[in-house]
């Protein structure tokens, strides 16, 4: 029989990038009404909190926007939060409620268009390939059912943990491995006709 | 285990959410299925193709900018509260007075109607600029 490689799954599951027990102690502080303490949290998470709300509504005008009233709603918030979830968690449910608000239209699964983006003229290779790439990437995850985007946004690009990704979904973490069962089977198909062209 | 179900838990072995027990089934049954394999490869690319879009970055300033709103907020808290709720308190008091005095002066009217037409119509002019004057003002 042919030997196979597996790929090596994580021995425990993955933690945050940023250490959520440093985020406690300037937590506190600002809860105390330290705003410097604040926008050292604003600096330590508005990377991948913008990361993840662009992924989530496609566009950079409306991520801004966003994830500017998801920190200022988490600053006016501070003294409801009681520590349950990481800090980290807490901000990603503040903004994924501010993103499944902003459209609440389920869109219908739809595939890739016929028309991928052609070269520009005198466009590097490589340029033209990552700029397909980033196009065919967010068209599918446009088409993904928010809760399940938002699952799988925050598992692939944030390494949250099915936990991590629960409080930041309000759901329990058995139902975020459904979703992402689900995400993962939908978003197949979505890539299938790039795929099939040979774009990606 | 059998297929369907090694598929189920292929999604949580690329994310390493299983137990021990779990990933050890579900590797021992990889090992010897290849179409299990191939839908764990699968899946193992449409991941590696998500990881290699190009990574969004915030806008410059950002932090500057929330920063700044907030500090801006915190500057006129009273203006706030004034505005969501004083403000439509005291509009609804205006209105309640403004409709009593009008019912009242209006009762008091009818009632010496008979007396003076002259008098009434002076009053009706001076229960109406009472009522402007009551009305008009926030």
């Amino acid at each position: 029989m042919e030997s196979v490689s597996l790929p090596a799954p994580p021995a425990t599951v993955a933690s945050p990038a940023v250490n959520s027990s440093a985020d406690q102690e300037f937590v506190e502080r600002a809860r105390a009404g330290e705003l410097g303490a604040f926008d050292e949290l604003v600096r330590r998470h508005q990377r991948p909190l913008f990361g993840y709300v662009y992924r989530m509504c496609g566009n950079r005008a409306d991520a801004e926007e966003l994830v500017q009233q998801a920190l200022i709603r988490a600053w006016q918030g501070l003294a409801g939060f009681r520590g349950q979830s990481s800090f980290k968690t807490w901000l990603y449910r503040i903004a994924t409620n501010l993103c499944i608000n902003r459209v609440t239209r389920r869109k219908p699964l739809v595939e890739i268009p016929e028309e991928l983006p052609a070269p520009q003229s005198d466009e590097p290779a490589a340029v033209h390939r990552q700029r397909v790439v980033d196009e065919v990437v967010q068209h599918a995850l446009d088409q993904l059912p928010k809760d399940q985007r938002a699952a799988l946004v925050m598992v692939t690009y944030d390494d949250m943990s099915y936990q991590e990704v629960a409080h930041a979904l309000g759901k329990t973490a058995k139902a975020v491995d459904s979703l992402l069962v689900r995400a993962r089977r939908n978003l197949r198909k979505l890539l299938e006709p790039a795929r099939e062209k040979g774009k990606i | 285990m059998k297929c369907h179900k090694v598929i189920d838990r292929l999604s949580a072995w690329l994310d390493g959410e299983l137990n021990d027990a779990e990933r050890a089934a579900v590797a021992g049954h990889i090992e010897v299925c290849p179409d299990c394999r191939r839908e764990l490869d699968r899946l193992v690319a449409d991941r590696e193709l998500l990881s290699s879009a190009s990574p969004a970055e915030e806008p410059p300033f950002l932090a500057a900018r929330v920063l700044s709103e907030i500090r801006a907020g915190q500057r006129r808290p009273a203006h706030g509260l004034l505005r969501r709720v004083l403000v439509p308190i005291a509009a609804a008091l205006l209105i309640a007075v403004s409709i009593g005095a009008g019912t009242m002066l209006g009762a008091g009217l009818a009632r010496k109607a008979t007396d003076s037409s002259e008098f009434v119509t002076n009053a009706d002019d001076q229960a109406l600029e009472t009522y402007a004057s009551l009305a008009g003002g926030e």
